[in-house]
């Protein structure tokens, strides 16, 4: 797989479909490391594992480089959807970006405890069946339980945090400078571990309608806090609700964020032909 | 910090007599910011508003706090009064210490003076955090424009021009008269449709102030009350206009059923709208006639009442008895809708003429009968149980009106609300012509289905709400307000904390958030006019960068921390 | 705006319509005198519990536009106020007004409640909790002058020597806006009014079982203070009928099915059955609000007018003999309360015919517009039975109509 990845990168330079392709570079003493490929000798050095975000790093690329500038990137399917998330907040011009996608092992996806371990346009690799994160007993055992009971046993598993910010570093759709976990209104420096409430509530609250589920934030945390079930769980409301995940349609606003005339509010059913009417409305 | 007032009301003992007010007053007197404290037996009399304004300017005081009775009773007309005398809406912190403490905790004094003291210190913490929006005034163009030329928009475009304003009169067909065009004669009185708007047409030609574009075609409209941009096409080309008002009297189209009573299938089964058309030509031969109302309405698919079938189905009627003396007429209906003096009485007046009534009910409708034309219809006569077999040889179908396919556009280029059903929403209960848009006005059938005559009306009384804004010389964002000198501010946007996520774009019922290129990023800018300061955005905006002035989010988060705080205790 | 055009109109009545033309001119830029019979304004609508068909309590709207109304400088409210004379004199209209102004000033009240707690006859009271501004008032016909209330009051705001004011002024128009009223039932016994204390008006019902009023929104009945098992809502009654009032008056059907809705909210084990002729559900959203389920149960709908409506003996209710036409059953069914709706008509009917002060009305009571220049402009229900919506539309039409008069003479 890691050779056709090659020479999809390779085409996509030489056709000057992008600019350049930002992926994984194995380089000197085997160090692994994001690098932007210019030229189609420079992608022999190309590698795809391991994993590897690298949506944030393509939205910085893309605001800091000229104007016009085209960038490939090397998708696993968090990564894809993360990058249609960017662009549907406004953080990446569209006509500007290039995907080359790559399927996850069976592996990976169990590693990840990811249940769509492609991203929708497939250049390289067969796509395997996700897993379930509902079907795993730790995730299980970690929502069940009423409010209260739930909330108690999370606040002790969130007392372990340090507010090392590494969630929020490495999470793909966390753009916002200033950010709002920084403002001492919300969440104070010095007070350690982070006010419950503050810190994780409102990143989960905020990431409710776009987390990819892309895991990083799980990965940075250096005291093992399981930060995958609380937005898995989010998104699973949304799945039931709404009918709605992030970051597969870049047409579709959250569900959250709705306008009357544009979107009916959930649950509330118009009848057929006032959407029949709604079909000659293509603005 | 600026320096706070801080006026506490005995309200002649109703609070102190349960809340000690003197301790409240040391209490404040502490805290760093306030520069000056007074515990008064009243606030609200003549005299006591001059002496509160003048403390007020003596102690230099720059904001101040009032803990006196509630907004609704006397509390508000302080603010007013003191707002009246220079100082800043949003300067003032009104505590209600009467109904909301010493009235309703007046067995618990202890209890009650701590929570008047929670009370006050947490409007004094709020307080500091909260400013005032800035204000923007525009010039008002003083003219309008009107969309669609049926009874409505004509009556509306005569009014407006009639009072000295320009009017821009857009219509998408080819003549002005809408549905009266098409109809023969009006209810209820029986005036011919045609010279019904005659006069409205007359005026339309000569008067110089209304302009009329007929085979129009409204491409963008931007921008707000006072000053609307509009991109339309017409015969007479493309244009631009700029008005102070927009009046939408677009009208609703007629439903045809397809489907039902063997509609299209069995000859002389026509609509409501096809037997006007036969009347405008002259009067028609009938041995015997049924009318059936409710066709497509007040059903599962249309749950309303179209208002205007059953007089149109009573005028009908009496008009084919008086052209066919010997004819038998039946109106087949759910309910007759005449509601009012006028109307039952032209109800009584085809029952005096020898129309017969027969109700059905919507699980048993009546059956056509008849092979290639109709001869007769079978329905089950709910009063009497019966079925009865009806002879006739012309068979009127009474369809609702619906909305027109293009409202749903007009709306989001206007930034209003359609109802569940597609006409245009109006505010409830007592402003039904104004729109969530100021500057917005609806009336006629393109509000909700209504007779010609009322349409008129509607067409004058949008004209009169238009005329009130198109009179002002200018218009500013605060004094769009429906809650008079109330509104809260409008929202601000800090241009540095924006990422250009556009979730704000995407909550603005009002369209008043768009995102504007900056250099490489965007920003959410925010039409001052527009915004109604509903704090939409606010609560979506994830870094904060939207806020309210007058309820910044500090000023919340302050009076939650000062409540929940230490400092709270006695 | 051009001066000379601008208008002076004196609008009768402060219900929606006439507060509704008082802004619409005012914001025009036409002076407005607002008069109104009794000591707050909002009419008929500020007594109502709730409005059809969004079930918002009436106050907050109106609240927001009689303040507008009050700080707008070109309106003048007179309250307690009544229109004597009106007359044409030399292209301007002459009205003689007497305002009667209340015992209890309400500039100077504060709503401290004092008076209310020393009346030794109950005789103080606010008109509902919801007016604007908060003012006391005194029931005179029960006030037995005793005056503590004078003394408890610290702010020296009663005073029981008012005199009458008299005050004449000159106007370029007047607009007729003064809303409706019951009529009496006498002629028509057979709808039991008067029989038994839990057979009443719609506007009894609603003052007895609104949430402003003395029973707090519980609904119970008035004979045994007890929850009714079920009530009957009878329309058209005195309406539509030859005998009394030959109209419909257009908002009873969907005044009852909100009543009715509302009752079965407050206390869904209330069994609720209207009893009608033709369910009139023109307006706005109206059908719809007919069709409702509350709490699962609905609003039992039966087509018939009740021939004979009567107390039974000893505490056993009422009885309602009627023939539901769809079943073609003639039937004798009990119910704990009564609501009648149908019996309204325009406030004008009472006034004599004097051609000094009245306006040319119709034989129903409305007023006729074509007959009389004075009559010209007329909205709501004095000119013809109307909803809310419909009222104040009509309000708006007779603003423009009047500022329109104006220029052109």
């Amino acid at each position: 797989m890691l050779e056709k990845v090659k020479e999809i990168a390779r085409t996509v330079l030489a056709e000057k479909q992008a600019d350049g392709v930002l992926g994984l570079m194995k380089g000197q003493w085997d160090i692994i490391q994001p690098h932007i490929f210019e030229s189609p000798v420079e992608v022999d050095a190309l590698v795809i594992e391991p994993k590897w975000l690298l949506a944030k790093m393509a939205m910085t690329v893309l605001r800091s480089s000229r104007e016009g500038y085209r960038l490939a990137v090397v998708v696993r399917g968090c990564d894809e959807r993360a990058l249609t998330e960017l662009v549907k907040r406004n953080q990446i011009e569209k006509e500007r970006l290039v995907t080359i996608g790559i399927a996850c092992t069976a592996e990976q996806a169990q590693a990840c405890i990811c249940d769509r371990p492609y991203p929708q346009k497939l250049d390289c690799g067969d796509a395997v069946a996700g897993v379930d994160p509902f079907s795993i007993e730790s995730v299980k055992e970690l929502l069940a339980g009423d409010g209260p009971a739930r909330m108690e046993k999370w606040a002790n598993i969130l007392k372990r945090c340090i507010k090392c910010y590494g969630c929020r570093n490495s999470c793909p759709i966390c753009v916002c400078v200033p950010c709002k976990l920084e403002d001492q209104v919300w969440v104070e420096t010095g007070v350690i571990p982070a006010e419950v409430l503050s810190y994780h509530l409102i990143r989960a609250f905020h990431l409710s309608d776009t987390c990819v589920a892309c895991g990083a934030c799980q990965e940075a945390c250096p005291v093992n806090i399981p930060l995958m079930a609380l937005q898995l769980s989010m998104r699973e409301m949304l799945r039931e609700t709404y009918g709605y995940d992030a970051g597969l349609d870049p047409e579709r606003n959250s569900p959250i964020l709705y306008d009357l005339c544009k979107e009916p509010a959930a649950g509330q059913a118009l009848p057929d032909w006032v959407n029949s009417l709604r079909k000659d409305d293509e603005s | 910090m600026s320096g706070i007032a801080v006026f506490l009301c005995r309200c002649f003992g109703e609070v102190n007599r349960v809340i000690d007010l003197d301790s409240l007053q040391k209490k404040a007197e502490r805290n760093n910011d306030v520069v000056s404290s007074a515990v008064c037996e009243s606030l609200c009399l003549a005299d006591d508003i001059e002496k509160t304004a003048s403390r007020i300017r003596e102690s230099g005081a720059e904001k101040v706090v009032i803990g006196g009775c509630s907004h609704l009773a006397r509390g508000g007309a302080v603010v007013d009064a003191l707002v009246e005398r220079g100082i800043k809406r949003s300067a003032i912190g009104l505590v209600d210490l009467r109904e909301a403490c010493a009235w309703i905790h007046k067995d618990h004094p202890e209890g009650a003076t701590e929570k008047a003291w929670d009370l006050i210190s947490m409007e004094i913490a709020g307080l500091h955090h909260r400013r005032a929006s800035d204000d923007v005034t525009v010039s008002v163009c003083p003219e309008a424009m009107i969309v669609g030329a049926g009874p409505a928009g004509l009556s509306a475009a005569r009014t407006l021009a009639q009072m000295g304003f320009k009017v821009h009169l857009v219509e998408r067909g080819s003549n002005p008269g809408g549905m009266l065009n098409l109809i023969s004669h009006v209810y209820p009185s029986d005036e011919k449709a045609s010279e019904k708007i005659k006069t409205f047409v007359d005026e339309v030609d000569k008067n110089s102030l209304i302009n009329f574009y007929p085979k129009a075609k409204i491409n963008s409209i931007t921008g707000f009350a006072g000053n609307f941009n509009v991109q339309v096409s017409s015969s007479a080309g493309e244009q631009r206009l700029r008005v102070g008002a927009v009046i939408l009297a677009s009208g609703a189209r007629v439903w045809l059923p397809h489907g039902l009573y063997r509609y299209g299938k069995l000859k002389n089964v026509i609509t409501q709208m096809e037997l006007e058309r036969q009347f405008i030509k002259g009067p028609r031969e009938v041995k015997a006639a049924v009318f059936i109302q409710c066709v497509g309405a007040r059903n599962h698919e249309r749950p309303y009442c179209a208002t205007m079938c059953c007089p149109s189905s009573l005028k009908n009627a009496v008009r084919i008895k008086e052209e066919n003396p010997d004819a038998r007429v039946f109106i087949l209906h759910r309910d007759i809708m005449t509601p009012g003096s006028v109307l039952e009485a032209y109800y009584r007046n085809a029952l005096a003429k020898g129309v017969q009534f027969i109700r059905f009910e919507e699980t048993n409708p009546p059956e056509m009968l008849g092979n290639e034309r109709v001869e007769g219809v079978e329905v089950i006569d709910s009063v009497s149980g019966m079925k009865r077999k009806l002879e006739c040889d012309l068979v009127v179908l009474s369809t609702p009106l619906i909305p027109n396919d293009d409202n749903v556009k007009l709306a989001h280029m206007l930034g209003l609300q359609v109802d569940r059903y597609g006409f245009f929403s109006e505010i409830y209960p007592l402003h039904p012509l104004e729109t969530r848009m100021d500057g917005v006005f609806i009336c006629g059938s393109a509000r909700w289905p209504v007779s010609s005559d009322n349409a008129m009306v509607q067409g004058e009384g949008a004209a009169a709400k238009a005329a009130a804004l198109l009179g002002s010389k200018a218009v500013s964002a605060l004094s769009l307000s429906r809650v008079p000198g109330e509104k809260f501010g409008h929202a601000a946007v800090n241009a540095e904390k924006c990422t250009g996520c556009g979730n704000c774009v995407a909550v603005c019922p009002f369209a008043a958030c768009r995102l504007q290129k900056m250099g490489r990023k965007s920003i959410s800018r925010i039409n001052k006019l527009r915004c109604k300061a509903c704090g939409n955005c606010v609560s979506v905006c994830p870094n904060g960068t939207v806020q309210l002035p007058e309820q910044d989010y500090r000023a919340v988060a302050a009076m939650i921390k000062q409540a929940f705080g230490e400092e709270s205790a006695l | 705006m051009n001066s000379a055009n601008a208008s002076s109109v004196l609008i009768i009545g402060g219900g929606v319509a006439g507060i509704g033309a008082a802004l619409d001119l005012a914001c025009c830029g036409h002076a407005v005198h607002l008069v109104e019979k009794e000591q707050i304004l909002g009419g008929q609508v500020a007594r109502l519990d709730k409005l059809y068909p969004t079930d918002h309590c009436a106050f907050c709207p109106l609240w927001t536009d009689i303040k507008k109304l009050r700080d707008n400088p070109l309106v003048t409210v007179h309250t307690s106020t009544e229109v004597k004379e009106l007359k044409r004199e030399g292209g301007r209209v002459h009205a003689a007004m007497v305002k009667k102004p209340p015992v209890i000033d309400e500039g100077l009240c504060v709503f401290c409640g004092r008076c209310a707690g020393v009346c030794t006859e109950a005789a103080i009271e606010t008109p509902g909790e919801h007016v604007y501004p908060p003012t006391y008032l005194v029931r005179e016909e029960i006030c037995n002058r005793c005056e503590e209330c004078v003394k408890a009051c610290p702010t020296k705001a009663i005073d029981f020597q008012r005199r009458e004011e008299k005050s004449e002024l000159m106007f370029d128009d007047v607009i007729w806006a003064s809303g409706f009223m019951e009529v009496d039932l006498s002629p028509l016994p057979e709808f039991g009014l008067g029989k038994h204390p839990d057979i009443m008006t719609a506007m009894e019902f609603e003052d007895w079982t609104g949430e402003a009023g003395v029973n707090r929104g519980a609904i119970i009945k008035k004979s045994n203070s007890i929850a009714p098992r079920n009530i009957a809502f009878i329309q058209c009654a005195g309406a539509r009928d030859q005998r009394l009032l030959s109209y419909c008056s257009a908002v009873c059907c969907m005044h009852a099915l909100k009543q009715a809705q509302w009752s079965i909210r407050r206390n869904p084990v209330i069994q609720c059955v209207v009893f009608y002729t033709d369910l009139r559900t023109v307006g706005r959203d109206y059908y719809d609000y007919s069709q409702r389920e509350i709490s699962g149960s609905r609003v039992r709908l039966i087509r018939g007018r009740p021939s004979h409506i009567y107390p039974l003996p000893g505490r056993d209710g009422i009885a309602i003999k009627f023939e539901n036409t769809m079943t073609q059953k003639r039937e004798i069914w009990k119910f704990d309360m009564v609501v009648l709706n149908g019996n309204i008509g325009s406030s004008l009917r009472k006034k004599d015919q004097e051609k000094h002060f009245s306006p040319v009305l119709s034989g129903e009571g409305f007023v006729n517009a074509a007959s009389d220049d004075i009559s010209r402009f007329s909205c709501g229900f004095s000119a013809a039975p109307a909803d809310v919506a419909e009222s104040v539309i009509q309000a708006s039409s007779a603003a423009v109509r009047a500022i329109l008069a104006k220029r052109k003479s």
